[in-house]
């Protein structure tokens, strides 16, 4: 059944992927149209949060960066330029790639995921590099986690612990157990 | 009698894969695209639980939440939304808006019937 659900992945994926590069390509002529930057936005995130669950990490964590980005173009923090269609639709064009070859060349994935960290933001800064060392006295914000089934459930229905996190590091990796007490 | 839960997520992928594992679990499963579609077709059904993913077109989780809780019958059926890592503000305004739980993707199938089991009783 796993293979099944993969592969219907595959088919949607390449539907999004469809979608957002017409979308991109629209937004190249009215790069303020909201109707397009939530399209991008929903598109990329589904990948990001479908991938994971279907065993394409990879996948999930190139889209993560894109959907971030465009989450700042939502919040009016970047604009949309030629320079960021064009990441944009490399981006599409490695996902595709990635979702068709099971062992990808992870090396484009990880030159269009270091675009994405190092692209200016003017109001907020970006996820930072995540080998860079821990500043002394560096701030630290707290994140949830379950107590160790893989989920957090709301209300009183499973124990919840937290721990803190400093903030330099990026959210958790997806699908990882190290975080799992 | 099974329960009847509802499924709301724009990606087929999760609906199908959610809904292949709780209809193997024992329970009815609808499906709906978006928070507009399903309050359509929560008009017309009942439902003992509804799970929803948060960014949708249409209508998104947030408001179908807070609508649902708007109606007599769902005052009090548990909702569980499907959140990511990343969506912490989301996952607040669907507490506010009444949301039993959530469910951070990915999860494993047997993980969801843990959780659905949890608050169906």
């Amino acid at each position: 059944m796993t293979d099944n659900f993969r592969e219907i992945f595959r088919t949607e994926a390449m539907e999004l992927l469809l979608e957002l590069e017409s979308a991109m390509m629209d937004l190249e002529e009215t790069p303020d149209n909201e109707d397009l930057i939530d399209r991008v936005f929903r598109a990329m995130h589904t990948i990001k949060g479908t991938g994971a669950m279907f065993g394409f990490a990879e996948i999930s964590a190139l889209a993560h960066e894109a959907e971030t980005a465009f989450d700042e173009v939502r919040r009016g923090n970047i604009p949309v330029t030629r320079d960021l269609v064009d990441l944009m639709l490399s981006t599409c064009d490695q996902i595709r790639k990635m979702v068709d070859d099971p062992n990808p060349d992870l090396s484009i994935k990880m030159k269009l995921v270091e675009k994405f960290r190092d692209w200016p933001c003017p109001i907020r800064k970006r996820t930072p590099d995540r080998t860079r060392p821990i500043p002394a006295g560096s701030p630290r914000r707290t994140v949830r986690i379950s107590g160790g089934s893989g989920l957090s459930l709301g209300r009183a229905y499973l124990p919840r612990v937290s721990i803190l996190w400093p903030c330099w590091m990026n959210w958790p990796a997806w699908g990882t157990t190290k975080y799992r007490l | 009698m099974a329960y009847t839960i509802m499924i709301t997520d724009d990606s087929v992928s999760i609906r199908q894969m959610v809904g292949f594992t709780l209809q193997a679990a024992g329970y009815s499963t609808m499906e709906s695209v978006d928070g507009a579609d399903a309050l359509e077709k929560l008009a017309q059904a009942q439902a003992d639980l509804l799970i929803t993913d948060l960014n949708m077109p249409n209508m998104d989780g947030i408001e179908l939440i807070r609508q649902v809780r708007g109606i007599d019958r769902f005052r009090f059926m548990p909702i569980l939304m499907l959140t990511t890592e990343s969506q912490d503000e989301k996952k607040q305004a669907g507490r506010t808006a009444g949301a039993t739980g959530w469910i951070v993707k990915p999860f494993a199938p047997d993980q969801l019937v843990a959780v659905v089991k949890k608050v169906l009783g």
